[in-house]
């Protein structure tokens, strides 16, 4: 498969007064054309200064110590102002979380939504708009002609984010980056949003890069999962590696974290504590104070990542040769059980 | 279960609350709603943003002064409470809220022992400062936070360490009631149930009775006994939690229902979104009300749609 | 992500062997802070530190102010005692010869000319009446200080205290107070003093009442505005349903969250009033003479300005730094209490 977006050995620290805060440590990833990668993680984790690195929308007081970004190829980081404005909107473009600030108040839809074809086309106001009218069809805004002079404040906030989607894709971007785009939506408008995304990929053809904290939101529209922690990627695969034959503890607990409707559990397992300090990081695995699993190991020295099967990897002692078998829990048994039947000859094979 | 036997202990009945009341902007926030609470149980209220349920717990706890109706609590009208008034004082302590926001619920240039101290100082609790230290120190060993933080300042705080802090402040006056409004949907997924085990365990502890208010269903079922469903400024339907789950029968649940999203891609990938129209179950100029379908099962609905709700039901329980 | 099968063998070798024991981590790690504490006003101040021309203007006005309200008991003369033989006197530094401060104006040593004794001489020269000239700045400046001060007093006793109330209120306590506001500051300030002057004699008072009156009015409107956001911050809310009484709120919950609008809110005003007096005196309506204030010692000098442009140029240096250290002062405290503005 074709590489569209590759990221390797990013390292990036946040200068403060308290000194160097470890943002990203050593995140390697690649998004292959046309499909959806989901990048989960909880706040803090860096999978959202990630995406802004490729955007070229740090702030001032980011410092990228080691790594490239590349894009069809060539580093964004060696990329002037000027290239990189060519690039954003146009080969690169963004959803960001809050409809609600990400259209400016004062402009008509209309304009907003032409505003990136006019930016980076030389095309004429009349076709531009004409093309806005087409797009924001195409993301479910009925009578669009009609509403090209309306403002912002009159459409409801998961129309708002369609229109956002609309001024996301008109330049038929390359990579779309979308920056939990549904957080901020009720639940039944996050599900409709999330059905767009997944047209929109099938017709203009488009990989999709989906930030979220819930895993549970990315389960239906990605081909492939990453999972950050403190700054690192700590599981990849492909979808249904991830949710049926998780390898990290950390992985573990988000999903047994979340409710389904199948699982009838009194109590949720919670996993303890909070995100390591960046500023900083404990020694060995980040997770490991927070990991019930926690081997001596891992307060000493950082897993490297384990390969699991062709696409998935892990960074976790606990796949190292000669490392004790666990017990799960019961809600990673019943996943497991899930991939057994999906892959009987592979179970087999062990 | 005979609901009979049950204490009451915040009954809300007809309760009505409008903003700006006879003027261009006029908002009915809360249009003639009546549900009850009883002692020690979780009372879930679901509703999507601008459904009025911020309100309603507002308007429980006395932040607005509800425009018509009654709110009991313990058998006492306590929308009618002077404010300033002895009676209102002592009310104060009874019901506390936990609030959504982790980051605007702290005032952001006090220490954290004085956030949560702040209840104590006001209803006199403590006689020393040594009394005041040690009570903040066990009410932070309680939601699992370290007591040598007490002297730091909030913004050093992560979000799920900020909502137990919240936590903290309203558990320090011994309430017996407590509205959480929305107190998870600003976490992270991961904090989310960190924050709901730490409800459920305090509330056994300390034999507390919980208003839930939430936005979306899949938390709500873990804590709650019984779940509320609001829209539009009305209830639409409420039942026990595994009724309104397993057998939810007005179209507005079943919408809300089909859109929780699952960690699971199978599920996922068969999802299918039940649309929901409500000129059809609302809309129309039917008068309805709240009405019991099946027992416990409360629907709102017009006299000519409760025998189709009443026949779903039935039905739905044949199946179990 | 091809070199892990390599970076994972490298780093089995070296394992030890109780690697897979269980490990025992301290509760405390779960949730640790590694950031050190810091209160608001410490990282505000951090912030301030780093801006290198409000420091420096915050130095300038300290000095200013030591020197100005130190001439309350020590000047080198009475700034009001007249002596024509010293008349017009131009500067002069001892016995260094610094062009334009050694006595000579228009090409003529005037103490020479004049016959002035040796070992007498004026640091910043004399005026028409044979007043010293620095004795007469630093009063002058005192006046703009304490104007200042009674500027900054109204501001926050009356500004900050009225904001509060209209926000807090709201409703029709918030209407009436908001219209009484508008019909002060519909009313120009000049206005306000040459009415005052038919009761009251020219000076201080009248220029203090003035303030008093409307100076105040920006500080009432950015306060009450605050105010209305902070009220249904949810951390006052959860102070109301904890029955905390509205006083209290006020002085636990709004003042501190409101205290980076105050600073610098103040920081401007002080400026404006300062320049309200020195132009008040300028033209006449203001401290009369032969008192000195920065007005009336510009308004001096403008009528020799040809001849004796010294006598213009040290009030104006001062009332400039004045101006420019509070300005610069009050934008580097806006950007240390309020960093998003900044960007």
């Amino acid at each position: 498969m074709e590489k569209i977006l590759e990221v390797n050995h990013l390292t990036i620290d946040f200068n403060t007064f308290a000194g160097p805060v470890h943002a990203i440590r050593d995140v390697s990833f690649h998004l292959n054309k046309g499909e959806t990668l989901a990048i989960v993680g909880e706040s803090g984790s860096g999978k959202s200064v990630t995406m802004r690195t490729v955007m070229g929308l740090l702030a001032t007081n980011a410092k990228i110590e080691a790594g490239e970004v590349k894009l069809e190829g060539k580093d964004i980081l060696k990329k002037s102002e000027k290239e990189l404005n060519a690039m954003r909107g146009n080969d690169v473009a963004m959803i960001f979380q809050d409809p609600m600030t990400s259209l400016d108040p004062t402009m008509t839809i209309g304009k907003q939504v032409a505003e990136p074809l006019r930016l980076h086309t030389k095309i004429s106001q009349k076709a531009a708009l004409k093309e806005a009218v087409r797009v924001l069809e195409l993301v479910g805004i009925h009578d669009a002609a009609r509403r090209l002079k309306d403002y912002p404040h009159q459409f409801s906030g998961g129309q708002r984010q369609r229109i956002v989607i609309a001024i996301a894709i008109i330049n038929h971007p390359k990579v779309l980056i979308a920056d939990e785009p549904t957080t901020a939506l009720d639940v039944t408008i996050q599900a409709q949003i999330i059905h767009l995304l997944q047209e929109i990929q099938h017709k203009i053809d488009t990989a999709i890069i989906f930030i979220t904290h819930d895993l549970g939101v990315v389960a239906g529209i990605a081909d492939r999962v990453a999972v950050m922690y403190a700054g690192k990627i700590i599981e990849s695969g492909d979808v249904d590696e991830v949710f049926y034959n998780p390898q990290h503890p950390y992985t573990w607990g988000l999903l047994e974290a979340m409710p389904t409707l199948e699982t009838k559990r009194d109590r949720l397992y919670a996993i303890p504590g909070t995100p390591p300090d960046l500023l900083d990081p404990p020694k060995g695995d980040a997770f490991a104070p927070r990991n019930r699993y926690a081997m001596k190991i891992d307060t000493e020295q950082e897993p490297p990542f384990f390969q699991v099967s062709q696409t998935h990897y892990a960074a976790t002692w606990l796949l190292a040769p000669g490392a004790p078998t666990v017990e799960l829990p019961p809600e990673i048994v019943r996943r497991r059980k899930i991939w057994a039947q999906k892959h009987p000859s592979q179970e087999a094979a062990k | 279960m005979s609901e009979d036997t049950r204490e009451k202990l915040v009954e809300v009945r007809d309760l009505v609350q409008t903003f700006n009341a006879g003027k261009k902007d006029e908002v009915r926030a809360i249009q003639d709603i009546s549900f009850d609470i009883y002692r020690g149980e979780t009372l879930g209220l679901v509703g999507e943003s601008g459904s009025g349920k911020t309100t309603t717990g507002r308007s429980i706890i006395r932040l607005y002064d509800p425009t018509s109706g009654t709110v009991k609590f313990e058998g006492q009208d306590i929308a009618k409470l002077k404010n300033g008034s002895k009676a209102m004082h002592q009310f104060r302590r009874q019901m506390q809220m936990i609030f959504q926001d982790p980051y605007a619920s702290l005032n952001p240039r006090m220490k954290v022992k004085d956030i949560i101290a702040e209840g104590l100082d006001i209803h006199h609790l403590v006689k020393s400062e040594k009394e005041r230290d040690d009570r903040v120190a066990a009410l932070l060993e309680e939601v699992g936070l370290n007591p040598d933080h007490a002297t730091r300042y909030p913004h050093e705080f992560s979000g799920g360490q900020r909502q137990r802090i919240g936590i903290a402040r309203a558990l320090a006056v011994e309430p017996e009631f407590i509205i959480a409004d929305e107190p998870i949907s600003a976490l992270d997924v991961s904090i989310q149930a960190q924050v709901v085990n730490l409800m459920k365990d305090i509330q056994d502890k300390n034999g507390l009775t919980y208003l839930f208010i939430a936005h979306d269903l899949s938390m709500v079922k873990y804590i709650s006994d019984r779940i509320a469903v609001m829209h539009n400024g009305r209830l639409v339907e409420l039942a026990s939690s595994d009724e309104v789950y397993t057998h939810p029968l007005h179209p507005y649940t079943q919408s809300l229902l089909s859109a929780i999203p699952e960690p699971d891609p199978d599920t996922e990938r068969r999802r299918v979104l039940v649309p929901y129209d409500a000129s059809q179950a609302e809309g129309d100029d039917k008068a309805r009300s709240m009405t019991e379908v099946f027992p416990g099962h409360f629907i709102y609905a017009a006299t000519d749609e409760v025998a189709g709700y009443q026949h779903a039901a039935q039905a739905a329980h044949a199946n179990d | 992500m091809a070199d892990a099968k390599n970076q994972s063998a490298t780093a089995m070798a070296s394992l030890p062997k109780d690697a897979f024991e269980p490990a025992q981590v301290d509760k405390t790690e779960k949730e640790r802070i590694a950031a050190p504490a810091l209160t608001f006003t410490q990282d505000a101040m951090r912030r301030l530190r780093q801006n290198k021309a409000a420091i420096i203007s915050f130095w300038i006005l300290v000095v200013i102010a030591v020197l100005a309200f130190g001439s309350f008991f020590w000047s080198p003369a009475d700034p009001n005692h007249q002596n024509l033989t010293y008349s017009y006197l131009p500067p002069k530094w001892g016995n260094l010869n610094i062009p334009g401060l050694n006595g000579w104006n228009n090409g003529v040593d005037v103490y020479k000319a004049n016959g002035i004794k040796d070992g007498v001489y004026f640091l910043l020269g004399t005026d028409g009446f044979g007043r010293d000239m620095l004795s007469r700045l630093l009063a002058g400046t005192r006046v703009s200080l304490i104007i200042a001060i009674v500027a900054t007093f109204f501001d926050l006793s009356i500004g900050v205290v009225y904001g509060i109330i209209s926000g807090w209120r709201g409703g029709r306590t918030d209407i009436v107070m908001q219209r009484v506001i508008e019909i002060i500051s519909s009313v120009p300030n000049l206005v306000v003093v040459i009415l005052m002057l038919l009761v009251f004699k020219p000076g201080l008072t009248s220029i203090i009442l003035a303030i008093a009156l409307s100076g105040w009015v920006t500080m009432a409107r950015l306060v009450r505005a605050q105010t209305l956001q902070l009220k249904d911050q949810e951390y006052v809310l959860a102070a109301r349903t904890l029955g905390e009484s509205s006083v209290k709120i006020a002085l636990k919950h709004l003042v501190p969250n409101l205290s980076s609008t105050i600073i610098i809110q103040t920081m401007f005003t002080i400026p404006s009033a300062i320049f309200f007096e020195a132009f008040l005196s300028y033209i006449g309506i203001g401290i009369p003479s032969p008192q000195a204030s920065l007005g009336t010692l510009l308004s001096d000098a403008q009528q020799n300005l040809q001849t004796q442009p010294y006598m213009l140029v040290f009030p104006a240096i001062v009332i400039v730094l004045l101006m420019l250290a509070f300005n610069l002062l009050g934008d580097g405290l806006r950007d240390a209490f309020d960093p998003r503005s900044s960007h």
